[in-house]
């Protein structure tokens, strides 16, 4: 028997520019998480940063790359240890507007098993990325935080996380 | 949820469902080369699997069992160098690759959607985004469609993997779209 699932667990929108934006106390009850984001940041060609459970140590890795529609210029990073997820879609134009959006995927993130897998697209008008990351941590996911590596996030900046939980 | 400074609690929502979105069945595949979703509901319009595993690096779906010559696949690749774009037509399965080899650490991961699944009047299509990073170099991202070429309704995916096993942990969930 099939049953409904796809919650929306939270949303945050700013009311003002803000250094950061957490969730806490991030329910357990999925399977998935999915986190929609549409955000700007006060200082362009900037992109979000997230941290799990306040981890600000080096404990994660992603690989990335992005195009850029107008110029075709394209780019990779992979770093193997670094303290957060990088959301490089504004490298090439993120301007001070919200003009980048994202949908993140957080795969099995209660488990206490193994380490944790995401999956993303993100875009931001003319540049378009794609990311799978990893935390190196086999703590279930209870909270996390977005800032701008420089800046603050922009007003208006919307979150929200959605749960997925498996039959 | 705890309110942040700035926010507004108002605009912290409960769990509201969407109500399009359904979980119709879970395998936990560890130690199994090939497992199955069977019977599949024919109630939806899209279904959509999402794999969380451990093994090897590319799945390699078949519909309804069907193993002739009648799946194409296309993708791009990221990883450490250049994207990269890669194909096969005439295949005998769907792929998706996670580009490296998910270790009983890092999780590779799948996200697939199949279309009008229902549908007896078109071939029917998929995309899927899948990954693995491995703090190292060995990580990557596949973004890919695939397409088999048969009018039939879906009634069935098989889900082998590339070689040997699934890992301890593994696990595959079928969603229904309406």
């Amino acid at each position: 028997m099939a049953s409904l699932t796809y919650f929306p667990i939270a949303t945050q929108t700013t009311t003002s520019t803000v250094s950061s934006v957490t969730f806490s106390s991030i329910s357990q009850a999925y399977t998935d998480l999915i986190i929609v984001v549409n955000n700007g940041s006060t200082v362009s060609a900037q992109g979000l940063f997230m941290q799990i459970n306040g981890d600000t140590g080096s404990n994660y890795s992603l690989t990335t790359t992005w195009l850029n529609g107008n110029t075709s210029a394209q780019g990779n990073f992979q770093p193997t240890s670094t303290t957060g997820i990088s959301q490089f879609s504004g490298l090439a134009q993120n301007a001070t507007t919200i003009i980048e959006a994202m949908v993140i995927n957080l795969m099995n993130y209660s488990n206490t098993t193994n380490y944790k897998t995401l999956i993303q697209r993100s875009v931001c008008d003319a540049t378009l990325q794609y990311l799978v990351g990893n935390w190196h941590n086999n703590n279930a996911i209870t909270s996390l935080t977005f800032s701008i590596g420089s800046g603050n996030i922009q007003t208006g900046s919307s979150f929200t996380i959605y749960g997925i939980k498996a039959a | 949820m705890s309110p942040i400074l700035g926010i507004y609690a108002s605009q912290i929502s409960g769990h509201l469902a969407t109500g399009n979105f359904y979980s119709i069945a879970t395998i936990n595949p560890a130690g199994q080369s090939s497992v199955s979703f069977t019977s599949i509901p024919q109630t939806f319009t899209h279904l959509q699997i999402r794999v969380n595993y451990f093994g090897s690096d590319v799945i390699i779906p078949r519909i309804n069992g069907d193993t002739g010559s009648n799946y194409s696949a296309h993708g791009w690749r990221g990883t450490s160098g250049a994207l990269s774009g890669w194909n096969f037509y005439n295949g005998s399965n769907m792929q998706w690759s996670t580009s490296w080899v998910p270790t009983s650490t890092y999780a590779g991961v799948v996200i697939a959607d199949f279309f009008d699944y229902t549908n007896t009047n078109k071939y029917k299509l998929s995309k899927a985004i899948t990954g693995c990073d491995r703090a190292s170099t060995s990580g990557g991202y596949d973004v890919m469609s695939g397409l088999w070429r048969n009018t039939s309704a879906i009634t069935s995916i098989t889900l082998p993997i590339g070689s040997g096993t699934y890992g301890t942990n593994s696990s595959i969930s079928l969603y229904g779209v309406i």
